[in-house]
């Protein structure tokens, strides 16, 4: 590989040391830029002893305490509207931004400064490239351009590499479907179940995706990117590459993105951030290959620093090496696995909803889908609402359904699914965060 | 002319030097209290875009609030 495939050759193809060294010396700026001004670290570091001079390697990273969301939203709650991380208010800000919302919590408040918003553009920049988007690629954004900061930084990333860039806002999917073939779209971002919407969409406009010119898709916001049978599909259907980033508004920006050897895992960009995985409940690193609890530590935005920050993201971390591309960053191995706390307990069995998705995905004749869990008396529920492809026969779905039972039954220690057929444009349909995952459930037997 | 290592403690290049005298001449342009609004909405712009890169290069790596970026 050449330079020429690196948005920044010299740190991205760092040795494993000098990575740990350059983390290191940004890690103590971080550090004691947050020990001066933010009141949250001021205090934190107080309770658990810490001082910025104790940071003589990276293992020393581990005296700093870890921080949770219901820190952050108890603070936010202490001093509204966006709580005591900050170090500075509004007026040094140009940007506000929330979380989704999509899990009806209330939501975390971003700012950024002119500097931080710049570096969040920054980052996507590194994933594009690596990816293979040049400056003359067409791109069109498929993103709703609100509060959310979603594509946001891809939009910036996309006008500062050069690319001729199309904001997809305000549109219905006929409308975007219409102007990416109409603009002639060589790169098309979107969630990964908006980007099977759109092609769902094409279909039913007899426009042909495949034989388009869309080249590369990039995928963000939901884990289902990394999952093989979804990403397959996604590919199969627009006749083009499918790339898998994640960030996350904490950070304002992605912090890994798949290259274009396309490993089967997303790399860290990790000159510009540390990330840790621990075991859920003890807060211990994992080695290599274990699954855990994503950690970030990000020395990108300044007005809110961001210093072991529990995601509850679910990881596998690889080293570099697991990838051709000669990055020396490490990789997370199938990108964001889910959330650690995804996993749903069903009579005794683990029911993880994206190795459901990775099932149903292999069924090419699938609109929509939605996992329902209830209860009756003290016997739990597990049903699968399949909406079919329109025009899907009662025998093609009797034999589908029946398929689709035993392959979830085999996956699941013979746990009985009940597989329901939706009616046609039944199930919610997705533009960002997918939820097809609905437990009606108290509390699930023996969780 | 601006430092002669990175944070790594490796020698600079010409061209790194030469990004580490524009973003400091960039910042103390910015810093300046005698610009016009458009004046100082591009030093600010320049200084960010800068920032960037020695940020990237592992040249520098600080902290712009107190100039208002």
């Amino acid at each position: 590989m050449g330079a020429g495939e690196f948005w920044n050759p010299k740190t991205e193809t760092l040795g494993r040391d000098e990575l740990g060294a350059l983390q290191l010396a940004k890690l103590r700026r971080l550090c004691e830029w947050a020990a001066a001004r933010s009141p949250f670290y001021q205090r934190s570091f107080r309770e658990a002893g810490f001082a910025p001079e104790q940071l003589k390697t990276l293992d020393d990273l581990r005296r700093l305490p870890l921080l949770t969301r219901e820190q952050w939203m108890a603070s936010q709650g202490e001093q509204p509207p966006f709580g005591l991380l900050p170090v500075a208010g509004r007026e040094a800000a140009i940007r506000w931004h929330t979380t989704s919302g999509t899990t009806g919590r209330e939501p975390i408040r971003v700012l950024d400064t002119a500097k931080d918003w710049a570096w969040q553009a920054e980052m996507w920049c590194y994933g594009l490239w690596g990816f293979g988007v040049r400056p003359a690629d067409t791109a069109y954004v498929a993103f709703g351009y609100g509060s959310f900061i979603g594509f946001w930084g891809l939009h910036y990333g996309m006008e500062k590499m050069g690319v001729l860039n199309v904001p997809g806002g305000a549109q219905t999917t006929e409308g975007r479907v219409r102007q990416i073939a109409d603009f002639g779209a060589t790169v098309v971002a979107s969630t990964p179940t908006y980007a099977l919407r759109l092609a769902q969409e094409a279909e039913r406009l007899g426009i042909d995706l495949a034989a388009g010119g869309v080249r590369r898709l990039i995928l963000s916001g939901e884990p289902a990117g990394s999952i093989p049978q979804t990403k397959a599909l996604i590919e199969r259907l627009w006749g083009a590459k499918a790339g898998d980033t994640a960030g996350m508004t904490e950070i304002g920006t992605i912090m890994i993105f798949e290259c274009s050897h396309q490993p089967g895992g997303t790399h860290i960009i990790e000159d510009h951030y540390i990330e840790e995985v621990v075991d859920p409940a003890s807060g211990e690193p994992v080695g290599y290959g274990e699954a855990g609890e994503r950690v970030v530590t990000s020395f990108g935005r300044g007005i809110i620093p961001l210093l072991r920050y529990r995601t509850a993201d679910l990881v596998a971390k690889v080293p570099a090496s697991r990838c051709s591309c000669g990055r020396g960053f490490d990789l997370y191995e199938g990108g964001i696995l889910g959330r650690v706390d995804d996993m749903k307990l069903v009579r005794g069995t683990n029911v993880y909803p994206r190795a459901v998705e990775g099932i149903v995905r292999e069924f090419s004749n699938v609109e929509e889908f939605q996992l329902r869990l209830t209860r009756e008396g003290h016997f739990d529920r597990i049903a699968l609402r399949v909406e079919p492809a329109p025009g899907t026969s009662d025998e093609a779905w009797a034999d589908m359904a029946e398929r689709l039972a035993k392959s979830l039954a085999e996956a699941h220690e013979g746990l009985r699914f009940e597989v329901e057929r939706a009616g046609e444009g039944e199930l919610p349909r997705f533009e960002l965060k997918a939820r097809r995952t609905v437990d009606e459930r108290d509390t699930p037997i023996g969780g | 002319m601006g430092a002669t290592t990175d944070l790594l403690g490796r020698p600079t290049t010409e061209a790194e030097d030469e990004l580490l005298e524009l973003y400091r001449r960039a910042k103390a342009l910015l810093g300046r209290d005698d610009l016009p609004p458009c004046a100082q909405a591009g030093a600010r712009a320049a200084t960010v875009a800068l920032w960037n890169v020695v940020n990237d290069l592992g040249l520098e790596h600080e902290q712009l609030l107190d100039l208002g970026a």
